[in-house]
């Protein structure tokens, strides 16, 4: 009896989970996700299909013929005659400089354009080239495959590259033809006309040279050159976000540009001698003890160098590489933007005044000067137009500051402003120190550190400190509203890197290094923290500043902001710039 | 004797039965239960949920920061501004009151409603435009078969109250109750430092008495709202990860609001009473949800 029980019980459960386990098997085979990841990854408009525009399809009947030629390389042909074609011969003849125009393990042909070939400046020269003047180009290379900016300096009279440099994930500045193809892309899309109501033939759209992303689409992080064509609509702008590597509109996004009447604009034209007096001359300042060199770089602001105090030298250079703006963290969308040199530049806000040294004065007192430079595009401050100052302070008593400001009004009220600082200080014994609650900490490796309201300062408001040698030590204090210049704290990212005398890490000019809208500290100079972080104990180290401002449009809060309004019967721009930047002190 | 043992057998054999009956069906259940929370993942992380494919759910509620989007008050699919901060989604299935000022909205899919119908300004954009979003899902084979599945023996699974109950389903997923402090009530003594325990203390102190309004959400429990001038006290749950703050969001970060409430109740709090407050608001933040892949994005995490 016992037998019939245990077997007709071991039957029912053998059948029981027999049907449980299929059931199981059933469920876990039906997922789905692995298709929709690469649905998604294909863009987020359509499902691609047959282009039918004829710009796209020659477009790719051009990547098609050039991918035939034994140099996979569209070279740049729309402006600088004999000498432009003769520096990217020199430079294509160079294995290094080619060294990623085929894939290196099946030696496929990969997808490379030449975006840019520019009379070299003194901020792309390295130390120790010589050369005749007028002699050296550089030409800016995209490998569309990689997501890869190389960067090669040529002499024209000795037929030789004289430096080059591979940047994984970087971009350079798109040349004409790509933000011509860009906004008729945009134009023609029928999402773009159903979105704005109309087609946008006459309509130009705006910022469409500057660099963009949109999570989910291939553009997430900048992985694909994406740019976006924008157009202001009343008070929103719509995005089209156009993927120059897939030749395709993958996104459209809408920002509220904010109520603010822009009526009247600066209409700030570009201007020669802004770029043959500060772009290709470094120029020099003697005062008050400080002596330095500045220079107007192409894409890294207004940079200054070899900066000694009463004959100490204490920075080997301070500059901006980029400017990250995001409207989206979710989304990830914004512009990845750099400022520069008028005239050679593609970027859409660049330096129209030269820059300009003003006196310091507290109370009755010159305490030291200021060495400035405004970046403008054309019509600010209206909707979707930007408008930058960097600034750096030089006190008598020995201090200094670097700061810079969005003056507004950008394309959305909505904005998160990151400016990306590069400070390398002077000597190769330097050591980092953070204040912490055991006193200062050393840093003895490459790291980052973001400031928090949980921050601690020492009693002076000092989170950070740096020694240059045995005898000199600067105290970092990083802005939190104290500063009277309207700025409202920091909220920065700082990071600390060796500086590799061996290669550029950003001595030279640097393209675009991070995308506009990680909201982490993925800003762009972690890329310079190796997998193994170097010792950063007794060495030459770069600091790199990036700081977070967001934009307000709300009467009595307005901040990186820019509007105009009416007075005594004619229109005036107000601003509201959102200064931010460290103040470095001597220590006694 | 032998028919005694054949009715015993049968016994046992019909109540094995109804044991395979009820796990089986209980087993179904779950799987619906499952195949509905990964339609609504789907449909929370996608565009195609807004009338110009611009937003979806995540949008304004991004997991890195608690299922807020950081912005003082979000866009909608149109670009224009929203009235109010978007609340967090964690912990949503224990709530009884799911906006900032309307207490009568007591349920989840009345809440719903708001996004995907609200017309100034648009949130999702739904009104009018029904037909076109859902067109969209019915067009996509994935879409099909995870309806189908969400939603078995439904001739047209693919409506908008299908739609609802799917994202409402993911939701309620979205549970967050470990944070160090709930360790530390649970008599984890190390899960807080000494700081935060002095910002424990001085939360619930007289001096300053921010427990009268917000009260402690007890894990899994039901957890009521107070309201004060109309205007919702939100949980403080993750508060460090959901600047900026108050309904309008306007204030930007947690020192802004420890300096606005000292100032409106007459309260010097000196800078070390501070830090030890914003040490406890840490101690409250919980994000071992982000490890879990099958809440975030299907579209990167499989």
């Amino acid at each position: 009896m016992l037998r019939i029980k245990i077997f007709s019980f071991v039957m029912l459960l053998s059948m029981f989970q027999t049907i449980a386990y299929a059931q199981q098997k059933k469920t876990t085979s039906k997922k789905p996700a692995a298709v929709f990841l690469n649905e998604y990854r294909a863009g987020l408009m359509s499902s691609p299909k047959e282009d039918t525009n004829w710009f796209i399809v020659e477009r790719k009947k051009e990547i098609e013929q050039i991918l035939k030629d034994s140099l996979p390389v569209k070279w740049f042909k729309e402006n600088g005659g004999e000498k432009v074609l003769l520096a990217q011969k020199i430079a294509l003849a160079d294995p290094f400089f080619t060294r990623y125009l085929f894939d290196l393990k099946t030696r496929k042909p990969l997808w490379n354009e030449i975006f840019g070939v520019y009379p070299a400046r003194p901020g792309d020269i390295k130390k120790g080239i010589t050369s005749l003047p007028g002699a050296l180009m550089r030409v800016e290379m995209y490998n569309y495959a990689n997501n890869l900016t190389t960067i090669g300096v040529v002499d024209l009279f000795k037929m030789k590259l004289v430096s080059a440099d591979h940047y994984p994930d970087t971009q350079p500045d798109i040349p004409p033809s790509l933000i011509k193809l860009a906004e008729r892309i945009a134009i023609n899309a029928p999402e773009v006309e159903k979105a704005l109501g109309f087609k946008p033939n006459a309509q130009k759209p705006i910022m469409s040279s500057t660099k963009t992303a949109l999570n989910r689409t291939k553009c997430e992080r900048s992985q694909h050159l994406c740019v976006a064509p924008t157009f202001v609509q009343g008070n929103r702008a719509l995005w089209a976000i156009v993927d120059l590597t897939d030749n395709r509109l993958v996104g459209l996004r809408w920002t509220n540009t904010g109520t603010d009447a822009a009526v009247v604009t600066e209409r700030k034209m570009q201007n020669e001698t802004v770029a043959d007096c500060y772009c290709e001359k470094v120029n020099t300042i003697h005062k008050n003890g400080w002596n330095m060199d500045y220079l107007l770089t192409a894409s890294d602001g207004l940079k200054i160098s070899n900066v000694s105090f009463n004959d100490k030298r204490i920075l080997n250079s301070a500059k901006l590489v980029d400017w990250h703006v995001s409207y989206s963290g979710t989304d990830g969308f914004g512009y990845s933007d750099a400022v520069g040199c008028p005239i050679y530049s593609q970027a859409a806000v660049v330096a129209t005044d030269p820059p300009k040294v003003a006196e310091i004065i507290e109370g009755d007192s010159v305490v030291g000067f200021m060495l400035e430079q405004k970046f403008f595009s054309e019509l600010w401050p209206g909707p979707c137009n930007y408008s930058y100052s960097q600034r750096y302070f030089f006190y008598n008593d020995g201090r200094f500051r670097i700061t810079c400001a969005s003056i507004g009004r950008g394309c959305g009220n909505n904005g998160t402003y990151r400016p990306v600082f590069r400070i390398s200080f002077a000597g190769n014994e330097q050591n980092f120190y953070e204040y912490a609650q055991e006193g200062w900490k050393h840093w003895t490796k490459e790291n980052w550190q973001l400031q928090k309201p949980s921050t601690l300062y020492d009693s002076s408001g000092y989170q950070y400190k740096i020694s240059l040698d045995k005898a000199n030590s600067y105290f970092i204090e990083p802005g939190k509203g104290q500063f009277n210049d309207g700025g409202k704290g920091d909220n920065a990212y700082l990071y600390l890197t060796k500086n590799h005398l061996n290669k550029d890490e950003g001595e030279t000019d640097l393209v675009t290094i991070g995308p506009c809208c990680n909201t982490n500290h993925e800003q762009g100079p972690e890329k310079f923290i190796n997998l193994v972080p170097e010792n950063t104990a007794n060495t030459d180290l770069v600091l790199w500043y990036v700081p977070q401002m967001k934009n307000d449009d709300r009467p009595g809060s307005k901040y990186c902001w820019a509007e105009t309004y009416y007075e005594n019967g004619v229109y005036k721009i107000k601003a509201y710039p959102c200064f931010v930047g460290p103040m470095f002190v001597p220590q006694k | 004797m032998q028919q005694k043992q054949k009715v015993i057998g049968l016994i046992i054999a019909t109540v094995c039965l109804g044991f395979f009956h009820i796990y089986t069906e209980s087993n179904a259940r779950q799987n619906i239960i499952k195949a509905k929370v990964n339609l609504g993942r789907h449909l929370f992380y996608d565009t195609k949920l807004s009338y110009n494919l611009t937003k979806s759910c995540v949008s304004c509620h991004d997991p890195k920061m608690a299922f807020t989007d950081g912005y003082r008050t979000s866009s909608g699919a149109d670009g224009y501004n929203v009235k109010h901060n978007a609340l967090s989604l964690i912990n949503v299935k224990y709530r009884t009151q799911y906006t900032w000022a309307n207490p009568a909205v007591t349920s989840l899919q009345m809440q719903i409603q708001f996004p995907f119908f609200n017309e100034h300004p648009t949130e999702l954009g739904w009104k009018g435009q029904e037909q076109l979003i859902l067109n969209r899902f019915e067009v996509d084979d994935k879409y099909q078969q995870l309806f189908k599945i969400a939603f078995p023996g439904q001739n047209k699974p693919i409506n908008t109250t299908n739609i609802q109950q799917a994202i409402i389903a993911f939701e309620e997923q979205l549970v967050a109750y470990n944070a160090p402090y709930d360790q530390y009530l649970k008599g984890n003594q190390k899960a807080m430092n000494e700081q935060a325990i002095a910002g424990m203390k001085l939360f619930s102190s007289n001096k300053l008495s921010c427990i009268k309004c917000h009260s402690w959400e007890q894990p899994f429990k039901k957890y009521e709202a107070n309201f004060s001038a109309g205007i919702r006290i939100p949980s403080l749950r993750n508060v460090m990860i959901t600047a900026p703050y108050m309904h309008d969001g306007s204030l930007e970060n947690i020192t802004d609001v420890i300096q606005y409430y000292g100032k409106k109740q007459s309260i010097n709090l000196t800078n070390t009473e501070q830090q030890a407050l914003i040490a406890f608001f840490n101690a409250l933040t919980d994000t071992s949800y982000l490890s879990n892949k099958e809440l975030l994005n299907p579209f990167q995490y499989q």
